[in-house]
């Protein structure tokens, strides 16, 4: 009785089951938040100088067009998204109203080059995330409903804006 | 005469004494045994620049062992994929310190990339596929810290993270190699 008793002990030391090797984790986690800014390069005046008037009859010529110099800008975020808005450029030394042969108003087009895309005047654009250059270019002047522009100094506004999402 | 041996016939069985030896061995096996267990976690890195992050192991071994180690990412990395001029992935180098019983060199420390630290990979001592592993040359660790260092590098300019979320995780194996 004690023989089998013994031999039950010993059998029992060999039955225990392979266990897997013991294993423990750790997360290393981050976040990386979302933000735009300017990395170099300042705000630039798009300065077109003294504009061209068609002397026949005092109509606003061709200008061509005007660039500022590249600034290198980013967005991180994958939802950042691109604001544009121009205002007109308005006669700052002659405030008369436009009457029928005269305006105070020049328009023009805007573009915006962003690391090779485009955009032009308009709220909340899709950007996304994007580095490189940003230049702004003022094109096409046109005198407000083809009016000849009145003598004086314009000036208009372009604001581009960057807001950063993930 | 015929009294006496009737006597000695009477006597014989409890005449003459006969030893009768029982011998019993008694032994035991102590099984080897390697436990291992987070005791703290990593704390969040700032990934606005390069840096690192601390955490520990509890080690209880009563024999040599080898500890491998498996990232599942390989970096620690945001699921977003990334444009041009950006990156979505913080590599990092992992560096194991678990100290002794005894022995030179100890604590054991090895430093592997989180490169190879993926499955399958053997390229470092570290590396889940690496047969040896991060040995103790035999000697047990009994109820020892193990510090886990994480080392990460963010990316150079003109490369940027991209927004978001990163995380990795670290899966510590211990196996007996008495």
């Amino acid at each position: 009785m004690k023989k089998l008793l013994l031999a039950a002990v010993a059998l029992s030391a060999f039955a225990t089951p392979a266990l897997a090797d013991p294993q423990a984790s750790w997360n290393v986690t981050g976040t990386v938040a979302a933000q735009c800014g300017a990395i170099a390069g300042n705000d630039a005046d798009l300065a077109f100088g003294s504009l061209n008037i068609n002397a026949s009859d005092g109509t606003l010529a061709a200008n061509g067009s005007k660039s500022t110099t590249s600034q290198d800008v980013y967005c991180n975020g994958g939802s950042s998204t691109i604001s544009v808005a121009a205002t007109p450029m308005t006669n700052q030394t002659n405030t008369s109203a436009e009457d029928s042969n005269f305006t105070g108003t020049i328009n023009y087009t805007t573009d915006v080059n962003f690391a090779g895309s485009h955009f032009g005047v308009g709220a909340t654009q899709s950007l996304g995330a994007k580095a490189g250059t940003l230049v702004v270019t003022a094109s096409n002047l046109t005198a407000n409903n083809s009016k000849r522009p009145y003598a004086g100094d314009y000036q208009g506004t372009v604001t581009v804006t960057l807001t950063p999402g993930v | 005469m015929a009294c006496l041996l009737l006597a000695l016939l009477a006597l014989s069985p409890a005449g003459v004494a006969h030893a009768d030896v029982l011998t019993v061995n008694a032994k035991g096996t102590i099984g080897t045994s390697c436990t291992l267990a987070a005791s703290s976690q990593f704390a969040a890195p700032d990934l606005s620049a390069s840096g690192s992050v601390t955490a520990q192991a509890s080690v209880n071994c009563n024999t040599g062992f080898k500890i491998n180690a498996l990232s599942a990412n390989g970096a620690i990395a945001n699921g977003t994929v990334a444009p041009a001029n950006f990156t979505n992935l913080v590599p990092y180098a992992l560096t194991l310190s678990v100290p002794l019983e005894s022995g030179t060199p100890n604590p054991i420390t090895a430093t592997c990339a989180s490169s190879t630290l993926v499955a399958g990979q053997s390229g470092c001592a570290l590396s889940p596929a690496d047969p040896g592993g991060l040995s103790s040359g035999g000697k047990a660790s009994i109820n020892k810290t193990a510090t886990l260092t994480v080392a990460y590098t963010v990316p150079a300019l003109p490369t940027r993270l991209i927004a978001g979320s990163y995380s990795d995780t670290i899966t510590l194996t211990i196996a007996a190699v008495p």
